[in-house]
Formats: C-alpha cells, structure tokens, sequence
C-alpha cells in the first residue's frame, strides 16, 4: 500500500499542540526574568527557591496528601470490587453497575457538586476533609474502574479455573491467581486516582470548609495571576503527576504482556 | 436422525460399574440447548476421545464434568457417587486446558506444583512430587523457566505434568493439541497415549479432529447438536457408524441413500439408485424405512466386467496411493483408493465391494 | 449460584457508594428544583415556578443553548482532528501503540488549573505566543484578541477533551477490520469511496461515544470559558455555581441543573441506542474482549 506522509505529519502536529502549554510551562520555569515573555534571560533556578520556601503552599501540600491518599486507596478499593463483578462473575444487572459506575463522569462536576453540597447541609453535615474524599472517590471511581478492568479483561477466566481445578477454593484462586495478575492494574489505578484527586478542583473548592488542600490555595493564584515563581510551581505539580502517571501506566503495560 | 442418548448399552468388559456415568444430562444458555439430556459411561483406565465439530456441546459436556458449568438438569456420577453437590475444587477430576492455561506469573515448577499446595505435603515431599512429573514429561531442564519462554509443545507438556501430579481419577483434555502444528501433533499423540498406559489414568480427550480421535482412543462418543450421536470402540465406530451423520463426520465414506426392502437378524437388504445390496446392517431398521448404504473408499475395487458402473470424473495422487472420483447413476458420487495405474478421467469403470465390509445406517 | 453470589457481594459495596454519593444527591437537587426562596430562606412547598423561571427567561434559554452549541462545536472539532490520529495508531503504529494513546492522555492530568494557567501564558497579550512572534518579527503589535476571547475558550476546550475523542475513535479502528477496506477496494472502490461506504460507517459508533464523551464534559465546563474566555465567559453552568454561591438560590440552580441533565440523559439514550446497536457496543457491554 502507498503510504502517504500527510498522516506522520499531522500526528506530529497533534502531539505537538498537547505538549505545547506543557513546554511552555518547562521553559519559563527557568527563565531569568521576571517576564514571562519571549525573548529568553537566561538560566536560573531561583523561583523554585521561592515556592520551597512559602510556608502557606508546604502546608497546603500535606493537606494534599491526607486526601489524595485516602481518595487513592478507596476509590482503586471500590473500582476493583466493581470492575471484578462486571468482568469475572455472572451476575444480574451487570449493565445497571456498568451505567451505575460510569454515571459520575457523565454528570456535570459543578452539578454533583452542589447536589452533594445540598445533601450536605440536609443532613447537617459540616464540610471538612472527609466530605472531599467521599465526593472525589466518586467522581475518580469510572477511572479506577476501567483502568482494572482493561486489565481484568486480558486475564485468561480459564487461569482461574485451571486453579480451582487443581483443588484452590474460590478465594484461594483469587490470591494466588487473580490478585498477582491484576496487582498492577492496582497499582496503575492507585497512581491515576491520586494524581485526579490532587488536582481536582471544582468539586474540591465546593466541599472543602475551612482546611483548605494546595489545588484551593493555589486556585485564585493560578486564577488571575501570572509570575514565573507560580509557573516553577506549576511545573512541580506536572512533573510530579506526569511522574506518577507514567510509572503506572508502565506498571499496567507490563501486565499485559 | 441418530439414536439419541446412547445406542452402546452393552456392560462394561470387566463387568464393574464404569468409573463415570452420565444420565439424561443436559445444559440450557438460556433458551440455548448445549446438551440435550445425554447418557454415557466412562471405563476406568480407558482412553476416551469426545469427538463431534464446534459447537456440538462436546465442550459443554467436559465443563460439567470439570464443575465448571452447573448441569441443567440430570446427573453426572463418578464411581457411583453424584458430583453434584462437589465443587471443581473437590473434584478428583483434573483438565488439561485449550491453550494450556499456564499461570504466566509463576515459574514452570511452581505451575506444576500449584495444586499440592492444598494437600499438606512436606516441602521435601512437595519437590520430590514436582521433580517426577516434570521428568515423567521430559521438562526438568526447564524448571525455572516462566511459561512466556517456552514452545507450544513445551507449555503443552507442562500442562499436562500439572494435571497428573495430583493423581486425578479423570484427566479431561480440551483440545489439547489444537494449537500444535502437525508435525508436533503426530509426536504429542503417541506421547499421550504412552502416558496414558503408564500411568494407568482415564483420559476423557475432546477433539473436532477424527484422525486424532483414532489415534488415541479405545472408545469414541461421537455428539453432534447436543446429542450423542454413537459411543463404542473405536473400529465399531468406524466401521459400524450408527448414522448417516457419524459415518460422514468421520470423513471420506461414500453414503448411497435408499430403502430397505427386508431387513434379517444382523443383516438387511437396500435398495438404491446404483443397485440392491445385502450387506450388514444396524438393528433395527424396518422394511421401506430410509437407510443409508455406507461403502468406504478402500472397500472399493475396480473390476472387469460386472459391479456398479461409473464414470471417473477426476483422479488425486495422494502419495501412497490413488484417489478416484467417480460418477454413478443418478449422480451418485463414489470413490476408491487404488495402488497404482489409476484410469483417465471420463473412463467408464466398474466397481466391486466384498458386501461382508460394507455397513447400513439409518438415514 | 455461587459466582454469582461473589459478584454481588463485590457489586454491593459499589450500589452503596454511588447511591449515596451520586443518585442521593441528584434526587435532592431534584427536589429543591421545585421548592422556592424567600430572602435567605428556603421554603419547602412543591411549585413550579423555577421551571417556569428558565422557560420564560431569553438569558437563561440563551445561556442552554449557547451550551449545547459549544459541546457540538468542540465535537465536530475534535472529531475532524482526531480521527486521522485514531486511524493512525490503530492502523499504523504496531509496537508503540499503548505509549502512543498514554502520551496523548498524558497531558490532561496535569490538572484543570495547571492547564488553564499554561494557556493564559500562551496566549496573553504580553504572553508566550505574542512577545514570540514580536521577537521574530512576524508582527509588530500583540494580537490583543488572542486570550479573554471566544476563540481562546474553543482552543483550550478542543485541547482539553481532544484526546477522549480519539480513545473512543481508536476503540472503533481497532475493532475495524482492515480486510474489509481490502475487500473494497478489490472491489473497485477508490480511496474516497472506500472511506465513505466502509471506513466511516463503521467507525460512526467511535464517533458517537467520543462525541458524547467530549459533549458532556464541555457542557459542564465552566473554569475554561470562566478564565479563558473573559466577556464571553458566562455558562450557564457557571450559572448554577453563582446561584450556590454568592446568589443564593438554591432552588433555580437546582432547576437549571436538572433541565441540564435531562436534555443530556435525552442525548445520552440516543447515543447509546447508536453504539448498542453495533458490534463494538456488544463487546464492550459482554465483558470480553
């Protein structure tokens, strides 16, 4: 077949344009100039320095953790459960879950937000960081999901009855066959569900009361103003999620092969 | 057509109870009817081929026997006990899987030792275990390895070293040899077979292919859409087929449709577009039922003057001999194996059968 | 059966947490969508005036279908970029594949913020893009109408949800059978024609799963428009979030957000007629692949 290079070339075009805020932010990180503007000042390294030594923004990072965290681990808890009962078991209503799962990517955020927040204040509850992690582990629960299940779906059903055939029960087969397969999607997930967490927003801003993680504090900075220092900042944060993503995803390649 | 459940109710040889038996089993998918209330028995310490094309329930049946599927109905006994209520776990039943179905994160050893784990074995035990099924397949050198890095051939024997380390009453295979190529076929057959012997083990084999199902087996339950269409011994089957269906599936057997004009003890008389033949026949045919005349290609002959006439349509070199294709009245079409000098085609021949060789089915 | 029993006992846990967290929340705001406000108190008595409220109302009409505009826009947007891209890592790209759809999905967990932050230094006045086409000489003056524009909002949303275009385009390449373009062609059919009687109707259902995806989520995004968009900027989701917020009408907020969501629950079913129907849908839905 002929092949064209119209092709090679528009994907570099589209590859480049989604890089290309994430250039920009690189670049300017160390620029030398106040300006963050064309043409180059050369190299330095002190906005980070500056970002370091903001005692407001370290907090606002441990904030960060104490959710994400949580979020993490509970949202890739409840993604396995369900992505094991829609690939691995014959049950009833597997497409009501399915639907279920996948409906709060389908809603609006600032919309499940607000009906969260009703609820909230229906039942007298004070926001705080437990209503963060309840209302992002919902909305991080579809990618959990199917990131397990796309692993759970390359697992051969017959490795789980070749163990029971050699006399494993049920949840034997499970531990000795299934978990050490779908132990990077796990992983994979765990890492994915973080990095949203850590950098979600809307729904952060609407159910966080008076603790406030980093993703809040910096919001009205990132919001309206423009310094290099919160660009050094802003490259922390891509480089530490892209860092993490990208372990993940190369735990869940692997797994597959 | 066919003889639904079980033509073959003769005992047992050795007069005891078989060591699996199936009665009136069935499995519905839904309004799908898999198998459709089967009966058949099992002898302990035979070679058994489950033979029939895709999509004929032969699977479906070994699932049940495995525990993999819940039987619809009906029950499936192994030395006289019903499975029913017992778990695949529990099962002393072990499967050789379609493609193997090798744990790709543990080594070879630790494959082939998986299910001793639940039969507190002492570590020295466990090793000594693992180290005579691996030599009993030939793979102690590969040991370590993980199953990713070795031949089709090599995960095949793997998987066997896996089910028989248990010393399992059954040993289900699945097709066991459908991802081999031939060469490798040939060898892994003689290979099961000699296992087989030595080890004194029933196998219950599920294959589509007749050649492999002659090869290994002392008897041969033949299913076609979720029926069983015949059980026997292996010549049984291939010389007395108790269908048009199962003489066909077996492959290369001219079938000549008639009528039965009179039908004897052991015996009946059919009359078809290229003649009347008395020849051996199924139990119970009646007279002007629709039969079927079955004449396998080496049966024919060609002859000088009288038999059934014909005109040779083409000729096939096949190696060892000669594969004639030939057109008889009415458009029947025949074909004979013969050595050499093999005529042209558009020659007019006769053909000739000893009648004691040729077999009538039910239609 | 006892798998059975496994699978909905692991399904229990996952019926609750979306119960509470998502159904229980809706259906409270569907509530307050009929109740009504007196100064800063909620009366709890069933009207319909909220409703009444939208429908009489040219900016609220306006604010949905200016909405419903946008999510279309991006859609054919994403789309048009996108499908060469699909086509090509389903069809052209062998070992890389997974690296290619990860580097593409990659940039988007950099955060909504983080993004719209990179974008506003892009595209400032006295940003990236302008002082470097300054510097080079291609322009003398910066191009004011680059940021705080509707041009910038549709830029930044296309970049935002192009790549869950091309994830459910590239689901549908991969599902596409390359024999069959072979067969049209042996057929007698050109370049072109082979495109329109094959490769697009079978790729429809890709289409319409991404085109739904990045639908929905531009309709519900309001940081972009917000930040990016300047004038242009109001939503009528950032609608809802004034009237929760500093506005403090619960109960029309609570309306809109409903008549939102059942316009989109409308599209979403024709949508998933669409997709059921073709084979891809039955092997998403079946469990395996």
């Amino acid at each position: 077949m002929r092949t064209s290079r119209l092709p090679l070339i528009w994907m570099w075009m589209v590859y480049g344009f989604m890089y290309l805020p994430v250039a920009v932010i690189a670049i300017f990180a160390f620029n030398d100039s106040e300006l963050v503007a064309f043409p180059l000042q050369g190299f330095t390294m002190r906005w980070f320095g500056q970002v370091l030594g903001d005692g407001r923004l370290t907090g606002g990072l441990g904030l960060t953790f104490l959710v994400s965290i949580p979020v993490a681990l509970l949202s890739t808890l409840l993604g396995a459960m369900a992505a094991l009962a829609l690939t691995r078991y014959r049950m009833p209503f597997r497409g009501l879950l399915l639907v279920l799962v996948l409906l709060p990517f389908l809603i609006p955020k600032v919309i499940l937000g607000v009906a969260q927040l009703i609820l909230l204040s229906e039942l007298g509850i004070e926001r705080s960081l437990l209503t963060i992690i309840f209302g992002q582990t919902i909305v991080i629960l579809p990618f959990t999901t199917l990131v397990i299940a796309s692993v759970l779906m390359r697992i051969d059903r017959r490795l789980e009855e070749a163990a029971t055939d050699l006399g494993a029960s049920a949840f034997s087969a499970f531990r000795r066959v299934t978990l050490p397969l779908m132990k990077n999607g796990l992983l994979a997930a765990s890492f994915i569900a973080f990095v949203l967490s850590s950098s979600e927003y809307v729904l952060t801003s609407l159910l966080s009361g008076r603790s406030q993680p980093l993703s809040i504090l910096v919001a009205s900075d990132f919001r309206f103003n423009m310094s290099p220092a919160l660009d050094a900042l802003a490259l922390m944060i891509v480089a530490a999620n892209l860092a993490l993503i990208v372990i993940g995803e190369l735990a869940r390649l692997r797994s597959k092969s | 057509m066919g003889v639904a459940g079980g033509i073959d109710t003769r005992t047992q040889r050795d007069g005891g109870q078989p060591l699996l038996r199936g009665k009136a089993v069935l499995k519905n998918y839904g309004s799908v009817q898999a198998v459709r209330g089967v009966n058949f028995e099992i002898a302990a310490n035979s070679y058994v081929t489950l033979l029939g094309p895709s999509g004929c329930g032969k699977t479906s049946l070994l699932r049940m026997i495995g525990g993999f599927e819940e039987i619809s109905s009906g029950s499936i006994e192994l030395d006289g006990l019903s499975l029913a209520t017992v778990p695949a776990n529990r099962r002393p039943i072990n499967t050789v899987f379609q493609n193997y179905a090798l744990f790709p994160h543990l080594s070879v050893e630790e494959n082939v030792g998986f299910g001793l784990a639940y039969r507190n074995l002492s570590r020295a035990d466990l090793a000594a275990k693992v180290g005579s099924a691996l030599a009993m397949v030939q793979m102690t050198q590969m040991s370590k390895r993980r199953p990713r890095q070795l031949s089709g051939g090599q995960q095949q024997r793997v998987a066997l070293a896996r089910a028989i380390i248990n010393e399992p009453r059954l040993l289900l295979l699945d097709e066991p040899l459908s991802a081999l190529d031939r060469r490798m076929r040939k060898d892994m057959q003689i290979e099961l077979k000699d296992l087989q012997r030595r080890l004194g083990m029933t196998f219950l084999h599920v294959t589509h292919d007749q050649e492999e199902a002659f090869a290994l087996s002392d008897r041969i339950i033949v299913m076609n859409h979720g029926l069983i269409e015949q059980q026997g011994a292996s010549s049984e089957i291939y010389h007395r087929p108790a269908s048009a269906y199962v003489a066909d599936f077996l492959g290369g057997a001219n079938l000549v449709a008639g009528t039965i004009r009179s039908a004897a003890e052991g015996s009946a008389s059919i009359e078809t577009a290229i003649g009347v033949f008395e020849v051996p026949a199924l139990e119970g045919l009646k007279p002007s039922s629709r039969a079927t005349l079955c004449l396998r290609p080496e049966l024919l002959r060609l002859s000088g003057k009288d038999g059934i006439a014909a005109t040779v349509t083409h000729t096939v070199f096949r190696g060892a001999y000669w594969l004639i294709e030939a057109r008889a009245s009415n458009d029947q079409q025949l074909s004979a194996v013969i050595d050499d000098s093999p005529p042209n085609a558009g020659a007019s021949i006769r053909l000739t059968f000893d009648p004691n060789r040729a077999w009538i089915t039910a239609a | 059966m006892e798998t059975s029993r496994t699978g909905a006992w692991l399904a229990l846990p996952v019926y609750s947490a979306v119960a509470a967290l998502c159904v229980a929340p809706l259906l409270i705001l569907l509530a307050y969508s009929f109740f009504q406000v007196s100064f800063v108190e909620i009366i709890k008595e069933p009207t319909l005036k909220n409703y009444a409220r939208i429908a009489g109302s040219e900016t609220y009409r306006w604010l949905i279908l200016k909405a419903f505009g946008s999510g279309l826009t991006i859609s054919v947007v994403t789309a048009i970029i996108g499908y060469p891209v699909a086509w090509y890592i389903a069809k052209r790209v062998t070992v890389m594949k997974s690296a290619m759809l990860t580097l593409l999905l990659v940039p988007l967990y950099t955060g909504d913020l983080v993004r719209i932050f990179a974008w506003r230094m892009l595209l400032g006045a006295e940003g990236v893009l302008n002082t470097f086409l300054m510097w080079t000489g291609a322009i003398r003056e910066p191009i004011e109408a680059l940021l705080f524009s509707s041009l910038a909002t549709h830029i930044v949303l296309t970049y935002n949800y192009l790549p869950f275009m091309v994830l459910g385009l590239w689901l549908a390449f991969e599902a596409l059978d390359d024999r069959l373009l072979e067969a049209a062609s042996d057929l007698g059919a050109g370049k072109m024609s082979a495109f329109r009687r094959v490769m697009l109707p079978l790729t429809v259902p890709g289409l319409v799963a991404g085109g739904m995806m990045v639908f929905v989520m531009v309709v519900g995004d309001y940081l972009t428009p917000q930040l990016v968009g300047g004038a242009s900027g109001i939503t009528i989701v950032s609608a809802i979030n004034d009237l929760f917020g500093t506005a403090f009408d619960w109960p029309l907020g609570s309306a809109i957000a409903w008549t939102m969501l059942a316009i989109l629950a409308l599209l979403f079913c024709a949508a998933a007629l669409i997709v059921s129907r073709s084979t891809l849908g039955a092997a998403l839905t079946s469990g395996e692949a």
